[in-house]
């Protein structure tokens, strides 16, 4: 397995060990600028920074610690590195595969009539609320400023 | 297996535990209507079986004895009433922890959902439920179905019952140990890149997962929903055809369900397959695969010959892509899916004095490693700048994985893969690096992303008594194919190859 995993790599993208990485990492802008945006910083371009991993947490709501913002960098560049193999298949004919079932599998009962129906499990649901008044989910104050 | 669960009821009261195990459906249906057992005599074997055992495998994260009690009293009246029994009466099940079930926590192997009680069953439970099955619990798991491994769950990992120093194989693990310690006659598990199939393969049952759209994922706890399927694990094919043919079909609450009629597959099994096609893809034998497992699938290989079937070299010139592929579209999909746990309506919160600090320190705190690791990969691809670069990228040879496939199946009536390079790992071993555990996955996310059925069969054992999976895909909704091929492979002795 390690053999093959090791063959793959090699044979994208040069993948070359994480020395080079860690050498980068308190240099996010300028690994960016130079590595990723030109790909000239020596050794292996960045995939992506700790910025980019600043960022993302931020859109994605996740709240990670220094050592995971650098755990998760270091590992998620790795995986790019990995997937950038995919650059060696030409898809500019290639429609993309958006839905996975054709027409005759039935991906045409996928619309169904617009009615409204009951549904009467209103109270269990807020009862395993983490904070809710039996009506409404209570949150922290959002009107402010 | 017939003649040994016809042992096991005749001598129940001292049965030996070796017995115990091989319960199979038919065995159940046979002891139940001949009275030599009650199913509320069955289900409390089961739930001493797992009492005694699952401290040490960690196969269940919860029991439900009061639901699978008042089920089995439900049957024992049924039968005391003469009346007719449904299909899996009595029948012992558990269910993988990311299906909702009424009134039984389903956490989804993370502190997230510690304590979340859903208040409706998921279909596929709901259509076991009526079908007479008794659920006795929830299943371990990665985190979310996140993992190849189960080492990823919040609540430890499962220990695979064949060698309590390996894994169980992910993320359906607990599922797939359950039933291989005889703890359950069947499972659910569920399956987005091989999370059904491998541990099959790893624990030595048969595990499989319909095509797409076959079985209704409502009620499942979404992890990436172009890739989710439902599927079960069980000790001998047809009963992979009964719980299959109960589960599935098209249900108005899952609109990815589809209309296309359900065979019943128990009845599919046992013809004759003599004259199939059994397409071979050269590139599931690359380098880095097991020598011991490689020289099992080849004998697998031979039992398909000699039941008369065709072997026919072919080409699927895109696997060596798929993982690549799967790792884009897969985190994509999660960053997505996994965007409700906010801390506002269900399970854990963490205290914060804004809502933006709430929503973050409740999911920094109760996401586990590879959660947050793939929440990070899965936005930065969809992420602005990026999306082209790799989201359409991977969609596109997402297309040409599936394009593969059809084209293989103008040739061929089937295929047949190892299901995992490697037998079961040692717990530990692959933690480290997440890329090196992903590529696990090498054999069974061709098929996840191309939408087609697929199965593992036991196909022997190598040193040390560690089982090999043989994987058989079928084309789109050619369940009934897999199965016929899966149970002659059985019925031939391919466990014991």
């Amino acid at each position: 397995m390690r053999e093959r995993g090791e063959k793959a790599l090699s044979s994208g993208v040069r993948f070359t060990g994480v020395g080079v990485v860690e050498k980068v990492g308190g240099l996010g802008r300028c690994a960016r600028i130079l590595g990723w945006r030109c790909g000239i910083l020596r050794g292996k371009p960045l995939k992506i920074t700790r910025e980019d991993v600043v960022r993302v947490a931020e859109l994605a709501y996740l709240e990670l610690s220094e050592a995971e913002l650098e755990t998760y960098r270091k590992q998620v560049d790795d995986i790019l590195e990995y997937i950038g193999k995919l650059n060696e298949l030409d898809t500019s004919n290639v429609e993309p595969m958006a839905q996975v079932l054709s027409e005759e599998q039935g991906a045409d009962a996928t619309l169904r009539e617009d009615v409204v129906v009951g549904c009467d499990l209103g109270t269990e649901v807020m009862r395993g609320a983490p904070d809710a008044d039996g009506v409404y989910f209570l949150v922290p104050k959002v009107i402010e400023r | 297996m017939g003649w040994a669960h016809s042992q096991n009821w005749l001598c129940h009261e001292a049965c030996d535990e070796e017995l115990m195990t091989n319960w199979t459906i038919d065995g159940v249906r046979e002891a139940l209507a001949a009275r030599k057992i009650s199913a509320r005599e069955l289900t409390g074997d089961f739930f001493a079986r797992i009492k005694e055992r699952n401290g040490e495998l960690n196969a269940f994260l919860a029991l439900s004895p009061e639901r699978a009690y008042a089920k089995a009293d439900e049957i024992d009246a049924a039968i005391a009433d003469g009346e007719m029994l449904p299909p899996l009466a009595g029948v012992p099940v558990a269910i993988k922890d990311v299906l909702s079930t009424r009134g039984t926590t389903t956490t989804c192997g993370s502190k997230i959902l510690e304590n979340y009680v859903p208040p409706f069953d998921a279909t596929a439970v709901e259509r076991l439920d009526t079908a007479g099955a008794v659920i006795l619990g929830k299943t371990n798991c990665d985190e979310f179905a996140m993992g190849s491994s189960n080492e990823n769950s919040a609540y430890g990992p499962v220990k695979n019952p064949v060698a309590l120093d390996r894994v169980p194989g992910g993320s359906s693990g607990g599922s797939a140990a359950a039933v291989a310690a005889g703890l359950a006659v069947a499972a659910l598990g569920t399956d987005t890149g091989g999370s059904i199939r491998q541990p099959g393969a790893f624990c030595g049952v048969p595990a499989m997962m319909g095509s797409y759209g076959r079985v209704s994922r409502y009620g499942l706890i979404a992890f990436a929903s172009s890739l989710d399927r439902i599927g079960p694990f069980a000790n001998n094919v047809k009963d992979v055809a009964a719980v299959l043919e109960t589960i599935a079909g098209r249900d108005a609450r899952d609109s990815t369900s589809t209309t296309s009629p359900v065979p019943r597959y128990t009845e599919e099994i046992g013809k004759s397959v003599k004259g199939l096609k059994i397409g071979i893809p050269r590139e599931y034998f690359g380098a880095g695969m097991n020598t011991g497992v490689r020289a099992k699938i080849e004998a697998g290989m031979e039992v398909f010959r000699k039941l008369g079937c065709e072997l026919v070299d072919i080409r699927m010139p895109h696997t060596d892509y798929a993982i690549a592929t799967y790792y884009i579209v897969a985190t994509a999909e999660a960053s997505s899916n996994l965007a409700r746990y906010d801390g506002v309506r269900f399970g854990l919160r963490a205290k914060a004095d804004s809502l933006l600090a709430m929503y973050k320190n409740t999911r920094g705190a109760g996401f586990g490693a590879e959660v947050k690791r793939r929440i990070v990969l899965g936005t930065y691809v969809l992420s602005a700048g990026y999306y082209d670069a790799y989201y359409l990228k991977g969609q596109k040879v997402r297309a040409l994985i599936a394009q593969d496939f059809r084209d293989a199946y103008l040739k061929v009536d089937a295929i047949v893969t190892p299901t995992s390079p490697v037998p079961a790992f040692k717990l530990g071993e692959r933690t480290a690096d997440p890329l090196q555990m992903y590529l696990a996955d090498i054999y069974t996310v061709t098929g996840s992303l191309a939408g087609v059925p697929g199965i593992s069969v036991p196909c022997g054992k190598i040193e040390g008594g560690l089982p090999v999976g043989l994987q058989i895909f079928g084309p789109a909704f050619g369940e009934g194919r897999v199965l016929q091929l899966a149970q002659a492979f059985e019925a031939a002795g391919g466990a014991a190859v």
